[in-house]
């Protein structure tokens, strides 16, 4: 019995002694995962959610335990290279146009074509690609998402009648008129926006 | 919102991938511990568990990136991604070990739709990098 209690408040101890750490780190070269320069972390309370600490500084660690956080402290940044190491690479964006009306790629894409006809035959079977069709603001919203969808569709095809090589995880979407590459008013024919964009991770 | 975030037009199920392995992991799914191998796919509710020495990379349909490091168990607790109108949430729970986690287009364009609880904190991913252990 006596065992039994002190095991309990072992138990009670050791919950209440845990800890979480989390460190910011400064974003990787040619990585945009949009926008600061930086980012943030934010804690937040985890019943709530109402926001507690905002961690910004890269490098620096807070370490949380149930019933509090920090304070914020340069990080010890032992083991992170061994860690960071495992990390899959960004993924590498390419972005195409094509003639107007047809699956046929404009001569000023040609190269990054090729350019990504060789990444892909470089990269092998764990590799995912994402073509992402794009409208201008001609036509509807729904319609545009269609029409996005199935250029991505013809591009994916396309591709795949010209040599290259799909073993599963690749995929065609449309993001239809949402992701303006010219801002325009609606309406507007704009060759800029109508394209297609291809994420090979 | 529900409606908004059910139209994914990924095959079913697949949230990411796992692109590289080294030593002894897991993905267990339902229960069940598969070995961890470069090219499966993951689902949601997938719990990760590395050994000693282990590592894995992974890759998430919204660009977000894992490097999950050895002596790990985190599970993916809720995915949604919709390609087409970039909503989505992520919470991944960290129950022990270590990972580096790069944020992805569901934290970019959803605010603190990306989340890392652990069994003291919760975190939400503002458009960056960072490291979560739980010793």
């Amino acid at each position: 019995m006596r065992r039994l209690v002190a095991l309990a408040v072992a138990a009670v101890f050791l919950a209440g002694c845990q800890t979480s750490r989390v460190t910011l780190l400064a974003h990787e070269p040619g990585d945009d995962p949009g926008g600061s320069a930086v980012g943030a972390v934010v804690l937040l309370d985890p019943e709530t959610e109402a926001e507690k600490v905002e961690l910004a500084t890269p490098d620096v660690e807070l370490k949380s335990t149930r019933d509090r956080e920090g304070p914020q402290r340069p990080a010890k940044r032992r083991g992170f290279a061994a860690l960071l190491q495992g990390m899959p690479k960004p993924p590498e964006r390419f972005r195409l146009y094509f003639e107007t009306g047809k699956v046929v790629v404009a001569d000023r894409s040609r190269e990054d074509l090729a350019r990504l006809l060789a990444l892909w035959s470089r990269v092998g079977p764990v590799s995912e690609m994402q073509i992402t069709g794009h409208t201008d603001t001609v036509g509807g919203r729904e319609e545009n998402d269609r029409l996005s969808r199935e250029r991505a569709e013809a591009v994916l095809e396309a591709m795949r009648n010209q040599g290259f090589v799909f073993e599963g995880n690749s995929r065609a979407t449309g993001r239809g008129e949402r992701d303006l590459l010219v801002k325009t008013a609606d309406e507007v024919d704009e060759p800029e926006n109508r394209r297609v964009e291809i994420t090979v991770r | 919102m529900g409606a908004l975030l059910a139209t994914p037009s990924w095959a079913a199920g697949e949230i990411g991938v796992v692109k590289s392995v080294t030593g002894p992991a897991s993905v267990i799914r339902a229960k069940t511990p598969l070995p961890a191998k470069a090219g499966m796919q993951l689902h949601e509710s997938d719990v990760i568990q590395t050994g000693r020495n282990a590592s894995l990379g992974i890759t998430f349909i919204d660009n977000s990136r894992f490097a999950v490091g050895p002596n790990t168990n985190l599970a993916l607790s809720q995915f949604e991604f919709d390609d087409t109108t970039h909503r989505g949430r992520f919470l991944t729970t960290v129950n022990k070990g270590r990972v580096a986690i790069v944020s992805g287009t569901i934290a970019k364009e959803n605010k603190d739709a990306m989340k890392v609880r652990t069994p003291v904190s919760l975190l939400a991913a503002r458009g960056t990098r960072f490291v979560v252990e739980v010793p």
